[in-house]
């Protein structure tokens, strides 16, 4: 359903980068990078009608759903890179860690129940991997069957942190087949442009463009 | 009427939407303590006991167009599912700039403290006060059998506006 390329994706994010580094964006974002080609190839399967869930790292996702560009970079330049919503797309996020899971149960389960031909689709970082929410809901869909695939986009870094560093393995558990799991090399930081500290001075009219929009 | 069979009769009344479901563990058996007439066994979603999935599955459902009401037997376990009732519950409407507004109706029963079976501090506490300053949608405490009915009739009615209602009761008044 996408149009979208490896390389568009890369040149949207480019851009909101430049927006950043210019001061036009005086908020947290969460930029993605690296991760291009895995998800265009996952989302040659999700349909109009499906569900996607995403989370605090939701630029790709959204494009890929469908939304436009221009809404998303809209919303970006709101301040709501975290907060990208589409109800008409059925696209959904959240950022509170793994947040999404149990809720995408939800909707699926009904979807199940009332014999409708929807699939969900939720994506989560490996961080998110190391909820107990996570593991709620995957027990939940995989005894149900449930027409639901989690994926975890796994970068290594739960934040900062290495999957070794707060497990003390670099081994990945083994999830059901609901799970899918593929491994990049993230092109930004957890949060920000990957601008070296100081560099970026966040424009006056964009600050009170936030502001004043609350 | 008893606080029982009234708080019968509310869910008698919610039942009647084909729409309705009722969440959470232990209910194709035990029936929220006898409270959900076996005739809407149908509309119950059973689940494992754990509360955030259990919420997480409701907020879903409401997604997906259904009303969900959620059972948890004892509030001091509703703490488990705080982070899906305060950060997506309450928050979905403001932060999806009113795209989603899930919403569920929540029974929170408060334990004995009167008459047996006692059964200790984690299982009495009644954490109203503490959900009205969490979220903004409704938090009733039903201390008289005679609200019962229309307070879920009027939770209901906010489920359909896409607001969600917090319901407390008490095993004491049953």
């Amino acid at each position: 359903m996408t149009t979208h390329t490896a390389e568009s994706l890369a040149a949207f994010e480019q851009g909101i980068k430049a927006r950043f580094a210019d001061g036009d964006l005086p908020f947290l974002v969460h930029l993605s990078g690296g991760n291009e080609n895995e998800l265009v190839e996952i989302f040659r399967d999700i349909r109009p009608q499906d569900w996607v869930f995403s989370n605090h790292r939701s630029h790709y996702h959204a494009l890929l759903k469908g939304l436009p560009e221009v809404d998303v970079e809209a919303a970006i330049a709101r301040g709501d890179s975290m907060f990208i919503f589409d109800r008409e797309r059925r696209f959904y996020t959240s950022s509170i860690l793994a947040g999404t899971c149990c809720i995408a149960c939800g909707v699926a389960l009904a979807a199940k129940e009332a014999g409708d031909d929807i699939a969900v689709y939720c994506f989560l970082g490996d961080g998110a991997e190391d909820s107990g929410h996570f593991y709620e809901a995957v027990r939940f869909a995989a005894a149900r069957d449930l027409p639901i695939r989690f994926i975890i986009e796994d970068n290594d870094r739960q934040v900062d942190t290495s999957h070794d560093e707060r497990w003390g393995t670099a081994e990945r558990w083994n999830w059901p087949k609901c799970v899918l799991r593929y491994r990049y090399a993230p092109t930004f930081p957890h949060g920000g442009a990957g601008l070296p500290p100081g560099s970026v001075q966040f424009r006056q009219d964009a600050i009170e463009r936030f502001v004043n929009s609350q | 009427m008893s606080y029982k069979s009234e708080l019968t009769a509310a869910m008698t009344a919610l039942g009647v939407d084909p729409l309705n479901r009722f969440v959470g563990y232990g209910l194709a058996r035990g029936l929220a303590g006898g409270t959900i007439p076996k005739e809407l066994a149908p509309q119950i979603t059973e689940t494992p006991v754990a509360e955030n999935l259990m919420t997480g599955i409701a907020v879903g459902q409401s997604l997906a167009g259904l009303l969900p009401v959620v059972y948890f037997e004892r509030f001091d376990f509703v703490l488990n599912a705080a982070d899906c009732i305060v950060n997506h519950l309450a928050a979905a409407r403001a932060i999806s700039r009113g795209q989603y507004a899930p919403a569920a109706i929540l029974r929170c029963v408060v334990g004995n403290r009167t008459k047996p079976l006692f059964t200790g501090r984690t299982h009495t506490q009644n954490f109203s006060a503490a959900f009205r300053k969490l979220v903004d949608f409704p938090v009733v405490v039903l201390l008289d059998s005679s609200q019962i009915v229309s307070a879920y009739a009027a939770a209901r009615d906010h489920q359909l506006r896409g607001e969600s209602t917090m319901l407390v009761e008490f095993k004491d008044l049953l």
